[in-house]
């Protein structure tokens, strides 16, 4: 999930302002990230390391019928680098838990882009407009897993992701500011797969 | 190494899968939706033409029903005006323009009306196109023929229909001469070209057509035209010895017809194109008239319309006298008047002239040479001296004013030397030749009539009347001895021109025909209420005029017959009788030979 609330004022507004009936079709949905992180552990139980991980989420204000199509999209994504400290225990039966919080840089990019295809007169347009900007968050965690198989484990995690709003700039003209920041904030939940390397 | 490598590559992968926005708002549109429709709030999109004639601005304000109007575009006089909505004007400028015909049009582009997304941003509809025909004319009147007829018995006027854009008004008026009416009218209608008068029953009317419109500057301006128009109506007559019918054409306007004689309505008149009276016989020409009322009269007019003719029985030959005499020897008539002495032969066409510019006392004296070819008269004191055309042959000035009167009554060539001249006060022998009176009769007061006077054919006597009839004898051209002195009252006297002896006078009771010789009364005439006024020279017929009958006779005093009996209007000394012509002294000629026998 993603706050992003000024963006979805802008989406709002863009539709409610639009003249030829646009209407919101998809507004920030939640979707799937991806994370790789490198954990060494300095004791049984303490580990630091490398954390990473890619987001992404969009929107859409949309117009279509037989005679073409108007479409207003943002896509936002993100690329988050950091560092983690994990707290993890045993339980019994291969299951343990943790205990994580880590923070970093998050690198995000935001995408507007509107389509016009006009079927009968053969009219089509586009236009775009690209963003760029960086951010802190911190995310704690908790971590229920289960060792699998010699090296693997298994694990589900769920955390909450603080996002630091940052504004961002238009990457054709660094003095152009986007109206309104960017807001990763989110429950984060996940699935992940784990090979230790010094078991 | 090998652990950084593959967090790279995963990292890479990850990046792979963005998010991508996938879902559509898709509506269902009616697409067959009925074509809009263009309306109009000024330019009159039914109309196939356009008119202009002064500066003029063309607006429009197109609308479409469900859809809406993107644009609209004015093509005219090779330059396109565009404008971004259904509201657009272009301009017409006569002054800019030259006249002739043109071709406008307007393009519209509208939505389709189907509420689709091309719809909406203008990338579907459709193009509607009107031309109009532009008609420019600078506002001139070249002509405008006007006529007048006659249509169920009133006048119409007509015009050319001003049928023009420009048009504001015909403007009449109207000066109807014939019953002295004069109107004015303003019709604001175009196709109302032409107006009836339907009082107007003849005579000059004047119609004064000004067509109101507007210029090219937008000013009025006025053409006008002028029309005159005159139903005349001319009087005939017919005149037989004792009836007078006078007669005109039928006045086609409704109207009442009065014939009138001299001023006096006559009535009882059943006809309207003609009336018959007594008729009015010999005399200076009288005034007959008819008055056409018309059945609707507007106040303040004359009554009518009048016509006017002057009539009176024989021919006009124009000659107006106060003396005529007739040569037997030269077939010739000579007529004396206060300002011309003429002659002519026997047709009375004139064979010679001789004018002055006012006899203010001779105006009776006529007289032939003993010879015959000679013509004299007196002018102002003077006697003249003329051949058979009138060319004055010798002016002499005769010394009336020496014997202290100066009006001549008459005169009388003796022998071309000594003229017996006869005046108000006395007569006198005279030698042209000597300028000297060789005889002279007492101071006679009170001749103051020509009929009062008369020399004899022969030159033996002269005759005149006062207070008694004298009658001197002219003794050997030098003496003049008074013969007969009667008392009693005499009317005039002349002398009978086939017998210089007989002296025919004119007295109350009676007329007597005096012997000059004996003294005595050779006959009376008493079967005539009349005045003897001279005896023909040709036919030896009497002339007699009663005053107070109005009749004319024609009497053969020597076998006692009478020829011929006319009406007068006239007094009896106008009339006198010449080789069977009735001459009347306001230029008129009646011809009785067609009624006697000589």
């Amino acid at each position: 999930m993603y706050a992003m609330n000024d963006l979805r004022t802008l989406l709002k507004q863009s539709a409610e302002g639009s003249s030829v009936g646009l209407k919101t079709t998809e507004e920030f949905p939640p979707y799937y990230s991806y994370h790789f992180d490198v954990i060494y552990y300095v004791s049984p139980k303490i580990g630091v390391g490398l954390t990473s991980g890619v987001y992404s989420t969009g929107a859409r204000n949309s117009i279509a019928d037989y005679s073409g199509r108007y479409n207003e999209d943002i896509t936002a994504k993100a690329l988050n680098l950091g560092l983690i400290g994990v707290f993890k225990d045993s339980l019994k039966n291969d299951l343990f838990y943790g205990i994580e919080l880590c923070s970093g840089l998050k690198m995000s990019d935001l995408q507007f882009e509107s389509k016009i295809n006009l079927n009968d007169i053969d009219y089509s347009d586009e236009s775009k407009m690209d963003f760029t900007g960086n951010g802190w968050w911190v995310e704690p965690r908790v971590r229920f897993g289960w060792n699998l198989y010699k090296s693997f484990t298994c694990s589900t995690y769920a955390g909450y992701e603080f996002h630091f709003r940052n504004k961002m700039t238009m990457k054709e003209n660094s003095q152009s500011n986007l109206l309104g920041k960017i807001d990763w904030s989110g429950f984060r939940f996940g699935v992940c797969i784990s090979f230790i390397l010094n078991n | 190494m090998r652990y950084l490598f593959i967090f790279s590559i995963l990292l890479l992968s990850f990046t792979s899968c963005i998010y991508n926005p996938s879902n559509e708002n898709f509506v269902e549109i009616e697409k067959d939706v009925p074509v809009p429709e263009i309306t109009d709030k000024n330019i009159d999109l039914e109309a196939d033409t356009l008119y202009v004639w002064k500066y003029t601005r063309f607006n429009y304000d197109l609308s479409a029903v469900n859809a809406q109007i993107h644009s609209t575009q004015v093509i005219f006089l090779n330059d396109t005006l565009r404008y971004a909505s259904g509201q657009g004007s272009f301009v017409v400028n006569p002054t800019s323009v030259n006249e002739g015909t043109y071709k406008v049009k307007i393009l519209v582009y509208s939505g389709s009306g189907t509420g689709s997304l091309a719809d909406k941003l203008g990338g579907e509809g459709y193009e509607f196109n009107r031309e109009w025909v532009l008609v420019v004319e600078k506002p001139k009147i070249v002509d405008v023929k006007i006529n007048a007829t006659i249509e169920n018995g009133f006048l119409k006027f007509s015009w050319d229909k001003i049928d023009k854009r420009f048009f504001k008004s015909y403007r009449l008026y109207i000066h109807d001469s014939g019953i002295n009416n004069a109107m004015t009218r303003e019709i604001t209608d175009v196709n109302r070209n032409s107006f009836i008068d339907s009082s107007y029953v003849g005579g000059p009317i004047a119609l004064n057509l000004w067509v109101n419109y507007i210029n090219s500057d937008g000013y009025d301006a006025i053409f006008q035209k002028s029309f005159d128009y005159d139903y005349s109506i001319k009087i005939r007559f017919k005149e037989g010895i004792d009836s007078l019918r006078f007669s005109w054409d039928k006045n086609p306007f409704h109207c009442s017809v009065h014939p009138q004689n001299n001023g006096n309505e006559i009535f009882n008149v059943r006809s309207d194109t003609m009336a018959t009276i007594r008729a009015s016989g010999l005399g200076s020409p009288i005034q007959y008239g008819v008055t056409f009322k018309p059945t609707y009269l507007p106040p303040f007019t004359s009554g009518g319309f009048n016509t006017y003719a002057a009539f009176t029985a024989g021919i006009f030959d124009g000659f107006k006298h106060s003396n005529i005499e007739y040569s037997q020897l030269l077939h010739s008539y000579i007529f004396k008047h206060e300002m011309s002495f003429t002659a002519t032969n026997e047709l009375l066409d004139v064979k010679g002239k001789y004018d002055y510019s006012w006899d203010y006392s001779d105006n009776n004296t006529i007289d032939f040479s003993v010879t015959g070819d000679k013509i004299y008269t007196t002018v102002n004191g003077q006697l003249k001296t003329f051949n058979s055309n009138l060319e004055l042959l010798n002016s002499e000035k005769l010394p009336v004013g020496e014997v202290g009167f100066n009006t001549i009554r008459v005169i009388k060539s003796l022998d071309d030397r000594v003229f017996l001249i006869g005046t108000d006060g006395i007569i006198f022998l005279y030698d042209i030749v000597d300028h000297r009176i060789i005889a002279r009769t007492p101071t006679v007061y009170g001749v103051s009539s020509n009929f009062k006077f008369s020399v004899s054919a022969d030159g033996n006597y002269v005759a005149f009347i006062n207070d008694k009839l004298y009658v001197y004898e002219i003794r050997n051209k030098q003496e003049l001895i008074l013969r007969h002195q009667i008392a009693g009252s005499f009317y005039g006297c002349f002398f009978a021109p086939n017998d210089p002896n007989k002296l025919i006078l004119n007295t109350p009771e009676n007329i007597r025909i005096f012997n000059c010789s004996s003294g005595s009364v050779d006959r009376v005439i008493d079967r005539f209420y009349a005045n003897p006024i001279n005896i023909d020279p040709v036919t030896n017929y009497m002339l007699l005029v009663s005053n107070s009958k109005a009749k004319i006779y024609i009497y053969d005093y020597e076998s006692d017959k009478l020829v011929l009996e006319l009406n007068h209007h006239g007094f009896a000394y106008d009339f006198k009788l010449l080789n069977n012509l009735i001459f009347t002294n306001p230029g008129y000629h009646f011809d009785i030979s067609p009624y006697v026998y000589k």
